[in-house]
């Protein structure tokens, strides 16, 4: 990864030359095998970016913080989808912005990572070898199958080279996923339970929810500058507060059922929310349901459209009348 | 007090009388993350337990805790308050830096006028500690001068001291009442027990991979108030609620009303200073508008505030924020940085 790592450098070097006032992009995270969202302001910070099979992060939302300044973003293939919906939508001025595009061999699952590394050995260094990564470390040379230590968005992913970029770094990567993966797999799995059952794995799961709102802060897709669930009106005066403020597994299914109706049709698919889940609440079933039955109702957004649900046309089905 | 050894076996035993006469919480194994629930099956118990993902403060301080609800039948108010009833807990498997993490509780709760809600709990939950057996990445609890293998704040404390034998100790009267009962469980306390657990400590603290020094912290946190540096870190911050509710000594909450008319309830909840809700006025004005005005209210409460308001400190290193905020803040770099700074 030490080419791609050095190629952000010269390219983030060279923006700052032409005028750039803030380059999002990684820098090494503070423990081992783990990477973390980094700001450049000028050119004297760019040394510190890096790209490695740990930059898990989609870093399109935090362009939204900067929308008056010259700005950069490193996107990888699942990234792409949500800066476009960001500008689609308005939030972004895309005259502003670059987009630099890397080729990604996948992510890596970094608890399964640290298990199989020695403890005490530190990595020096990290090759792309297409079906594997080999690490480098103080300790001797390790290769990591990407069958078996991807995450497993990476594994049904179909976009891991990004498109709409401004700016591509790298050659191609070949694809990651494992062909003929069925992304609905498990949601069909769910689907097919019956109704008690499908209740009891919802219920288990959503009654951890600690609402700590990570999966909306990180949510690209969850672009409101206030959200609905944040309205800080007493209890006695609610007219119409949507969530109580008390933990309970009603509230909670009904916050993560009312996000994924609002991202539905919007959700690029980038799995942020599932991964920044301290709990582990499997969120991406939720979106994954809701792309799928878009695609069934309405067929594939085309490209001058928004997004399904943010649009319509007077032919459309109207079961309501 | 007095200590004494107890063989694995005879720890499920235990385990299993536990469970038999009181409510017991300890960790067990749930989707790979390690939790605190009430067990009915001494064998689903985690003996040697690690960081659970959520700490134990929970037991005393929950997310959720209605404090009364209310009803009115024509001209007659009710009031329902719902402080626990007396009743037998035991909270078993708790590491020290959690431990210590009660005291901090303890400081801000019990002090006059105390909180009845949390000081029921707290009189009504018998604390089993045990030591730690492991030291993980984002550990750094002897920067507190906490021991991995001390058992203060619990009523017994345990140590598998190898070999399939913990050492007992039996550190308060309740604790010495509670074991009592079960006195044929135990045997007396070998030769060698004290040193194997110093042998554990020793090596256990050579594993805390970074160093963290926290005596200077105070006055220097001071002095960097108006630093940029908070801008710097909070650009990454995502301003969501983990680092606070992962967080052992976290104790903010909310008191808000459910229900309508004739019947609800008030409860309290946790609350997380890097909301943006969390300091708004009715007015609409939000003194720590900022996020980077939040994040450097949670670093200054924790590495500063707490100490000068209760004199203990607000932090107990046990790694928790370290290892799930999202965007990897890591409180320890916050605290070299600091010390850098000035």
């Amino acid at each position: 990864m030490k080419e791609i790592t050095e190629m952000l450098q010269q390219v983030a070097a060279r923006l700052f030359n032409e005028g750039l006032e803030m380059f999002i992009g990684y820098e090494s995270g503070s423990v081992p095998a783990k990477a973390r969202p980094y700001f450049a302001a000028v050119q004297g910070e760019t040394a510190a970016l890096v790209f490695n099979p740990f930059c898990e992060h989609n870093l399109a939302k935090y362009l939204v913080r900067f929308p008056n300044a010259k700005t950069a973003v490193v996107v990888k293939g699942c990234d792409a989808g949500a800066v476009e919906r960001l500008v689609k939508e308005r939030n972004l001025d895309r005259t502003r912005i670059t987009v630099i595009g890397v080729p990604c061999g996948g992510m890596l699952a970094r608890e399964r990572v640290l298990a199989e590394l020695p403890q005490d050995g530190k990595i020096t260094a990290i090759t792309d070898r297409r079906d594997a990564f080999v690490f480098q470390t103080s300790k001797g040379e390790h290769v990591l199958e990407k069958k078996a230590f991807l995450l497993a968005k990476c594994l049904i992913c179909t976009q891991n080279n990004p498109t709409g970029v401004d700016l591509m770094l790298g050659k191609e990567a070949p694809p990651v996923g494992e062909t003929g993966k069925d992304p609905y797999a498990r949601v069909k799995e769910i689907s097919a339970l019956d109704p008690p059952a499908r209740a009891a794995f919802w219920d288990r799961l959503m009654d951890r929810c600690l609402r700590c709102y990570a999966c909306r802060e990180v949510c690209p897709a969850c672009s409101c500058t206030e959200c609905c669930f944040e309205q800080a009106v007493p209890g006695w005066q609610q007219g119409a507060i949507w969530l109580s403020k008390a933990v309970t597994l009603p509230d909670n299914l009904h916050y993560h059922v009312i996000r994924a109706f609002h991202v539905a049709g919007r959700c690029t698919g980038c799995g942020e929310c599932e991964r920044v889940c301290p709990v582990r609440i499997p969120l991406m079933l939720l979106n994954r349901k809701l792309a799928g039955d878009i695609d069934e109702l309405y067929g594939p957004t085309p490209p001058d459209v928004p997004s399904v649900l943010c649009t319509y046309a007077t032919g459309d089905r109207d079961e309501f009348t | 007090m007095d200590s004494k050894i107890i063989k694995k076996d005879k720890l499920l035993s235990l385990l299993e009388r536990f469970i038999a006469g009181y409510h017991v919480l300890a960790p067990v194994r749930e989707d790979g993350m390690l939790v605190y629930r009430p067990v009915g099956i001494p064998g689903d118990v985690e003996l040697n337990p690690g960081r659970s993902v959520l700490p134990p403060k929970g037991r005393f301080f929950p997310q959720t805790e209605i404090l009364y609800s209310y009803r009115i039948e024509g001209e007659k108010l009710t009031l329902e308050e719902y402080v626990e009833e007396a009743r037998q807990v035991i909270l078993f498997g708790v590491h020290p830096c959690d431990l210590r993490s009660f005291a901090v509780l303890d400081a801000v709760f019990t002090e006059e006028p105390r909180d009845a809600y949390f000081t029921a709990r707290r009189n009504n939950t018998i604390i089993v500690g045990v030591s730690c057996s492991s030291v993980l990445p984002e550990c750094f609890c002897t920067a507190f001068g906490i021991s991995p293998v001390e058992g203060n704040g619990a009523d017994i404390h345990l140590t598998d001291i190898g070999a399939g034998a913990y050492l007992v100790e039996v550190l308060t009267p309740r604790g010495k009442e509670l074991l009592q009962k079960f006195d044929s469980l135990f045997e007396d306390n070998v030769a060698g027990a004290e040193e194997a657990k110093r042998a554990k400590e020793a090596s256990l603290i050579k594993k805390i991979s970074l160093s963290v020094k926290v005596n200077d912290l105070h006055e220097k946190m001071a002095s960097i108030f108006e630093n940029p540096y908070w801008e710097k870190i909070s650009r990454r911050c995502l301003g969501c609620g983990v680092c606070t509710y992962v967080c052992p000594t976290c104790h903010c909450f909310d008191i808000m009303d459910d229900g309508a008319g004739k019947a609800g309830e008030r409860f309290r909840c946790w609350d997380s200073c890097l909301f943006r809700e969390y300091t708004l006025h009715t007015s609409g004005h939000n003194p720590r508008h900022a996020l980077a005005q939040r994040l450097r209210n949670r670093f200054f409460h924790k590495l500063s505030y707490n100490n000068q308001r209760y004199n203990i400190e607000g932090c107990v290193g046990c790694g928790r924020c370290v290892a799930l905020c999202p965007v990897n803040i890591d409180i320890r770099e916050v605290i070299g940085a600091v010390r850098g700074l000035v």
